[in-house]
């Protein structure tokens, strides 16, 4: 399975850390109405969507990424405020591992579009607690102890997310918005909730930019929702 | 492993819940912290085999910790944790002697106590 926003942070994370674009700025914006469960590998199309960033000439110093689409495809721009794309002619080499996805490249002077077949996925469970058992060696009862915990902690998180943010007369402070989205999104990490850990990722890093944090604190409420109710259908108290 | 004793200074609960029963199924003696300074203070204390320290915590952060514990106590292993494996060239330059980047499966844990504990 995929998620689009999940792939959005990593790929955001990933180019920031390396040494050569170390200045460069990521844009990525993803159309809020766009699903954002796609049935697929995300390790080959994190790569496809890496190698165009990779490509880049040193001398770009913005490249504005945006995801749109509908159901069954979606169309990936990538813009650039400089250089040229056609390094991006290299993209082809990787096609051949998208193939089933029928991927449309359309080349421009300072940027590129990928349209890739991606069709929405039924969405799963919020949290896997039997994958988080058996990925961290823990038996089923402990790790339904540890979900008892989260929902008590995470619900604190949410609300000085939700209380605070662009709330001026607040005087928590950016860096307890800051901790809150972290712990959000580490705790989705070990929980094996990756919708949390991505939309608190998307937050975190929003209010570290000191931007607009609408958009990402909207995602947020949405998945907090279906965890509560997954909470609630799996018989823990709300 | 059995009477070893580690300090684990991390904020997150989940994280510090999982670490604890790691411990617990190996025989260790495991501290939690939630605050970076107070994890200081307890490890200026006390003596532990092993100091497992999140990176971004309240009060202090992990190689903040790091850079005082190696004056302190320049034998005590020290590991990190942390979320951004960007940042596992830095950790591992302030000193540490493995960073681990979350989330930590079970194989993670047995070699990270193994390494230091037995």
């Amino acid at each position: 399975m995929i998620l689009l926003s999940e792939i959005a942070e990593k790929i955001r994370s990933e180019i920031q850390s390396w040494p050569s674009h170390q200045n460069l700025k990521v844009e990525i914006q993803i159309d809020p109405s766009l699903n954002n469960t796609r049935k697929g590998e995300k390790d080959i199309f994190t790569e496809l969507l890496m190698m165009p960033a990779g490509l880049l000439h040193s001398s770009v110093s913005l490249i504005d990424i945006r995801i749109s689409g509908d159901d069954e495809k979606i169309c990936v721009s990538f813009n650039y405020n400089t250089a040229s794309a056609r390094s991006i002619q290299l993209w082809n080499n990787l096609a051949e591992k998208a193939a089933a996805w029928n991927p449309q490249v359309h080349m421009r002077e300072q940027g590129v579009d990928i349209t890739l077949n991606l069709p929405v996925s039924s969405a799963n469970p919020p949290v896997d607690l039997e994958a988080m058992a058996r990925e961290t060696g823990i038996s089923i009862e402990d790790a339904r102890t540890i979900l008892e915990g989260f929902l008590v902690n995470a619900k604190s998180y949410v609300r000085i997310l939700r209380d605070g943010i662009g709330k001026p007369e607040k005087k928590q402070g950016i860096d307890s918005y800051i901790r809150a989205a972290h712990s959000l999104k580490g705790a989705g990490r070990t929980l094996r909730a990756p919708e949390l850990a991505a939309a608190a990722g998307s937050l975190e890093q929003k209010i570290r930019e000191n931007g607009d944090t609408t958009e990402e604190q909207r995602r947020l409420e949405v998945i907090w929702d279906r965890i509560e109710f997954w909470f609630e259908g799996n018989g823990y108290e709300r | 492993m059995k009477d070893k004793s580690i300090l684990y200074a991390e904020d997150e609960f989940t994280n510090r819940k999982i670490m604890e029963i790691q411990c617990r199924n190996f025989g260790i003696k495991c501290t939690l912290e939630e605050n970076g300074r107070k994890a200081l203070e307890k490890c200026s204390r006390e003596d532990f085999d092993l100091v497992i320290l999140d990176q971004y915590m309240p009060g202090l952060n992990g190689d903040e910790i790091a850079k005082k514990l190696k004056k302190l106590k320049p034998d005590l292993p020290l590991v990190a944790i942390t979320s951004d494996d960007s940042c596992v060239p830095r950790l591992k330059a302030t000193g540490f002697d493995s960073v681990y980047v979350k989330p930590l499966r079970a194989d993670d844990y047995r070699k990270l106590l193994e390494t230091y504990l037995t």
